[in-house]
């Protein structure tokens, strides 16, 4: 009788201390997760409205991390009406990103800046701040654990965050089902300013390890109003490879080669 | 029983004040406005104005304000999207390229001079709709999320009210409007008129009861079996989920008051009765006298009632599924009072009076006193029957002829807002919005291309600016046309400020075409290594620098004249500057156009064009999900007109215009749909008169059979349609005299009016046949007497109680109330004027043979 007793505060303490991971460190090691060094990926994604019609577009980006800033170059190859239009962001410290764009129209190099975060990048169901993992930290938001599950076939935590007050967000709450095994998000509820109506939600399938990282291959974002989706594909990626630093250059966008 | 189990119902009723549910769901106009609101979203958008007294609302304190409230509402519930001028984007020209910022970045002084700059640089997308020419007002544009329309449409309807009595001063008014107030006011007001108007109409209906019978059980028990049938009509409603329209508000009081004839016969009958007998009568003797006149009132009051009915059942033939159950739950209720008449009122008589009666107290002088009085007008009738038949002949010819010659000049249109009076708070709001910004109607127009990306083509924006310029000049009650058009405009202005227009560029240059993941080389092998050492610089400009400096007085007197020739006499100051300022391509502004020429961009083809604009696209895109369908290769866009007027007359002519110019300019496989708020009423009108043609023919047709068959003659049923074209002309003579609107309320009046104006020529027609069977030949005088007096006080009855329909909130149905009131008078002089002569002069053989 002692020796189960034992057994079940040892059990009972075994399990306060796992549950005891707070919000705030299941999503820092989400976001730890993810960070890498550099990327190369080949994204198709399938703009699916309503009735079932669906449109392709397709970009590559490649990522480089340098110091914990990161610049991105996206390229784009469909439609063929915007291929070769090309876009450097680079993450500044303490400051906006820096943008250009290079529209093969054009020929030129221009150098913008969109305010809005919340609008709609080419068109999809994500918005510009959804694709940008740059950024986000935990300070930014409260985080609480509502509880664990079996989330399609896959043990997860399910942590809600709320952005603290003044932080500039574009939703009110977010639900997150957190893999416990690749610290990979398989599902999101995005949540009004109110914090009431659910707005969008992400879910995540695929999950395979690839030059020993963890990704989704396949990543579904539904507009709940409109029934509108966005399925976004990971073709190729790579990680962790050497990235001729040419790239990141706005001499590269403009001709298109790495010096 | 049936009435307390009805009387549960009633709370289930459920109001829908909005007029498209007149709309049949499978009509073109509802599918059309279906499909954009899944492509673009709901189109219904509350405006909240931010209106001052006395300066501008640019000043520090207003634009904190109009700051305030839009940013509570973008964080509120129910609300999808909040625009207004302190949280608009713009699209800011800079030396390196453009940026999309918010045009009032904060409230520092400095930010407020810029964001005045940016309101006067990109006026075309800001004035007349988020803010007027003179400053005084602005409005903030909400958009409530779609889905749950009435109950959000109220939150978000109710919190904007209370964020303007909140921030009310005396320099600050707020007005509100947009479809969902205008809905949410006529859900209002409906509820308030079911409170007032049964009341209303039950307390005349009670003044007229306690006229005739002058006994309390003379007033209650007819009143009783009139509330007992308008329960069993509002349970029935209740029951079957019947959505409770403006329409369906009228079915109470229309039962009301014409239910309480029914009673009257009843009652008047029995009192008739008892006042023949004398002495005490025993519960026995008084059982017989209900019986007796039972048996007299139940062939005309079941006859009159079936006319009724048919008349009201005619409405099932009309277009308008309102109107459908209109006809049939008033037909329906019409049955219920004449049941209730006939079997509660007998019943209510033998509880009474099952302790027996006192006859003495119903021979009363008094009443022949009375009856002396009302046939004096009778004598003055009779003569005029005898001695004037042939100026009243000819009056009638032309009363009913200048009828038939001003009909088309009745106005025909419903427009929800001239519902409300001119003194509402909704009008009022809604004036302040249409002199000062672009007004609250919208009309939409959809142009759908073949293939993907279409829209973007160079020569259809080109087209869809003509089609702005166009229709603004050719249509007074356009305000303003919005299109994709400003935004690409925009865009290519700010994106070349630095291009010389028609340089060509070296080819040589032209980027190769990039796939990272190729297979000659990249990431599809593993032999990238990484270099060092790369600067991160911004590369020289291809095109040379636009020219700077100063102009000397030769150069710029040689661009003004330049600039004045190739721009024409006629002229604004605007355009003229702006012509002159492209010369030299000054901020671009030689761009600030749709290309259309490709050399001008160093292109050769068409194609290359589209291809420059589609990667503008990439820039702005997120912003223009409600103008265009994808945000890169659209195939669908939606133009907005907004309106000041949506008059019948107006809307045709802009109906037209759209037509004769898409059907000129779209290509085939292109094609363009009208839909809207503004279409949306347009078309309810066109419905609106349609039903009123079906309806007046099926009407008259369903009266006219009931009537040939009564008395077995279709001459008979002609002869007793004459008071009816009387209340017709009566209808339509005072709507083009007092400029009623033939809409979704008056144009129900005339099968009403058809069904129980022709209750009195029965009456009269079945007082001569009776009196002529019984041998009396000329008998106008007797039936004056008896069945003339009759009609006469279930004529005044019946327009005293539809006059209790001008308290109403609604105008259309106060018209209605007035209407009605006429057209009974109308029906009621003809039948006991017109038709008396008719059936003397003619002696139809229907009357009996001894005529």
């Amino acid at each position: 009788m002692k020796k189960i007793l034992l057994v079940s505060v040892l059990l009972l303490i075994l399990l306060t201390s796992l549950s005891a991971q707070t919000g705030r460190e299941i999503m820092q090691n989400v976001i730890d997760a993810q960070k890498v060094n550099s990327s190369a990926m080949d994204i198709q994604m399938t703009l699916v409205d309503n009735d079932g019609d669906t449109s392709t577009r397709r970009i590559q980006t490649l990522i480089l991390n340098d110091n914990d800033l990161t610049k991105t170059i996206t390229l784009f190859l469909e439609p063929a009406s915007v291929r070769n239009t090309r876009f450097l962001t680079v993450e500044n410290d303490g400051r906006a990103d820096d943008q250009w764009i290079f529209l093969p129209s054009l020929r030129k190099v221009k150098r913008i800046a969109a305010g809005e975060k919340d609008g709609s990048f080419m068109g999809s169901d994500f918005s510009y701040s959804d694709m940008g993992s740059s950024g986000s930290s935990v300070e930014d938001s409260t985080q609480t654990v509502l509880r664990e599950e079996k989330y399609n076939g896959r043990n997860s935590f399910v942590v809600e965050s709320i952005p603290n007050a003044g932080t500039d967000n574009n939703y009110g709450k977010y639900i997150t089902w957190v893999d416990k095994s690749s610290w990979l998000t398989l599902k999101v509820e995005f949540y009004s300013k109110d914090g009431k109506t659910q707005i969008k939600e992400l879910n995540s399938e695929n999950i395979v390890k690839e030059n020993s990282h963890w990704v989704a291959k396949k990543i579904t974002m539904e507009t709940l109003e409109s029934g509108h989706k966005t399925i976004l594909e990971i073709k190729q990626v790579k990680y962790d490879i050497p990235l001729n630093p040419g790239y990141f250059t706005t001499t590269f966008l403009e001709t298109g080669r790495a010096k | 029983m049936i009435t307390i189990l009805a009387a549960f119902q009633i709370p289930k009723i459920h109001v829908d004040s909005s007029t498209e549910i007149f709309i049949p769901q499978d009509h073109e106009i509802s599918k059309i406005d279906r499909e954009i609101e899944e492509e673009f979203g709901a189109m219904d958008s509350i405006i909240m104005g931010v209106k001052v007294n006395f300066g501008t609302v640019l000043e520090p304190e207003v634009l904190s304000i109009i700051d305030l409230i839009t940013k509570a509402l973008e964080n509120s519930d129910n609300i999808k999207s909040v625009m207004s001028i302190t949280n608009m984007d713009y699209l800011n020209g800079t030396t390196e390229g453009m940026e999309v910022i918010p045009i009032l970045e904060d409230m520092s002084p400095g930010s407020i001079k810029e964001f005045k700059k940016r309101l006067v640089d990109w006026n075309d997308v800001y004035e007349g709709t988020f803010i007027s020419a003179d400053s005084n007002l602005c409005a903030i544009i909400v958009q409530p999320i779609s889905g749950y329309n009435e109950l959000t449409n109220k939150a978000v309807y109710e919190q904007i009210k209370e964020l303007a009595a909140e921030y009310e001063s005396s320099n600050l008014s707020f007005p509100i409007a947009g479809l969902p107030v205008v809905t949410e006011e006529i859900s209002r007001s409906i509820m308030s008129d079911l409170y007032w108007l049964i009341p209303a109409a039950a307390g005349l209906i009670l003044g007229i009861l306690f006229l005739s019978f002058r006994k309390l059980e003379g007033v209650l028990f007819p009143l009783l079996g009139l509330a007992v049938g308008v329960v069993w009509v509002m349970g029935i409603i209740g029951f079957l989920n019947i959505t409770f329209t403006m329409a369906t508000l009228l079915v109470p009081v229309l039962l009301l008051v014409v239910g309480s004839a029914y009673g009257i016969h009843v009652m008047s009958h029995f009192y008739e009765g008892i006042s023949q007998k004398t002495g005490f009568l025993d519960y026995e003797n008084v059982s017989s006298v209900i019986g007796k006149s039972l048996k007299t009132t139940v062939t005309p009051v079941i006859l009159a009632g079936l006319t009724t009915a048919g008349g009201f059942l005619s409405l099932v033939s009309s277009p308008l599924g309102p109107f459908r159950i209109f006809g049939i739950l008033s037909a329906v209720g019409v049955i219920c009072s004449q049941l209730a008449s006939l079997v509660l009122i007998p019943s209510l008589l033998r509880l009474r009076y099952s302790k027996g009666i006192d006859t003495e107290k119903y021979h009363k002088i008094k009443d022949k006193e009375e009856r002396n009085k009302a046939s004096v007008i009778f004598i003055i009738l009779e003569k005029i029957v005898r001695r004037r038949k042939w100026i009243v002949l000819l009056i009638s010819i032309a009363l009913i002829t200048e009828t038939i010659v001003l009909i088309p000049k009745i106005t025909v249109g419903t427009d929800t807002v001239k519902f409300f009076t001119p003194n509402s708070s909704v009008v009022k709001d809604i004036t302040i919005f249409n002199e000062n910004l672009s007004g609250t109607n919208f009309l939409s127009v959809m142009i759908s291309a073949p293939e993907p990306g279409d829209i973007l083509d160079p020569k259809f924006l080109s087209y869809l600016e003509k089609f702005e310029n166009y229709i603004e000049k050719e249509n007074a009650n356009v305000k303003k046309v919005q299109t994709v058009v400003a935004s690409i405009k925009r865009i290519n202005k700010l994106m070349n400020q630095d291009t010389i227009p028609y340089f060509i560029p070296n080819l040589e240059d032209e980027s190769v075409s990039l796939d990272f993941f190729s297979a000659d080389g990249s990431f599809g092998n593993d032999s990238w290594s990484l270099e060092e050492g790369e600067s991160d610089s911004l590369a020289e400009k291809d095109s040379p620098e636009a020219k700077e400096g100063l102009l000397s007085y030769s150069e710029l007197s040689e661009m003004l004249l330049e600039s004045h020739l190739s721009s024409g006499n006629n002229i604004s100051i605007e355009e003229f500057i702006s012509s002159f300022l492209s010369l030299e391509n000054f901020q671009g502004e030689s761009f600030n156009e749709i290309p259309l020429v490709p050399e001008k961009y160093g292109f050769t083809t068409q194609e290359e064009l589209k291809n420059l604009i589609t990667q503008y696209l990439v820039l702005y895109s997120g912003n223009l999900d409600m103008i265009i369908n994808d945000s890169l290769e659209p195939d669908k866009t939606l133009i907005t007109i907004q309106l000041a007027d949506i008059s019948q007359k107006n809307q045709k002519i802009l109906m037209n215009n759209i037509d004769s110019f898409w059907n000129n300019y779209l290509p085939l496989g292109w094609s363009y749909e009208i839909g809207g708020g503004a279409t949306m009423q347009y078309v309810l009108s066109n419905l609106v008169t349609r039903s009123q043609i079906i309806s007046l023919i099926s009407a008259l047709l369903v009266v006219w059979i009931i009537v040939s068959a009564m008395f077995r003659s279709p001459l008979a049923g002609l002869i007793g349609l004459v008071p009816v074209f009387f209340a017709l002309a009566g209808i339509f003579l005072f709507m083009i005299l007092f400029q009623f609107n033939l809409d979704i309320i008056t144009s129900l009046l005339a099968s009403l009016a058809i069904g129980i104006g022709v209750d009195y020529s029965i009456h009269i027609m079945n007082a001569y046949k009776r009196n002529i069977a019984k041998g009396n030949a000329d008998c106008l005088n007797k039936v004056y007497r008896t069945t003339g007096k009759a009609v006469f006080i279930n004529a005044v009855s019946v327009a005293v109680g539809f006059l209790s329909l001008t308290i109403s909130e609604f105008v259309p149905i106060r018209q209605m109330g007035v209407l009605f009131a006429v057209s009974m008078i109308f029906a009621c002089l003809a039948s006991l004027i017109v038709l008396p002569i008719i059936l003397n002069k003619l002696k139809p053989r229907f009357l009996g043979v001894t005529l």
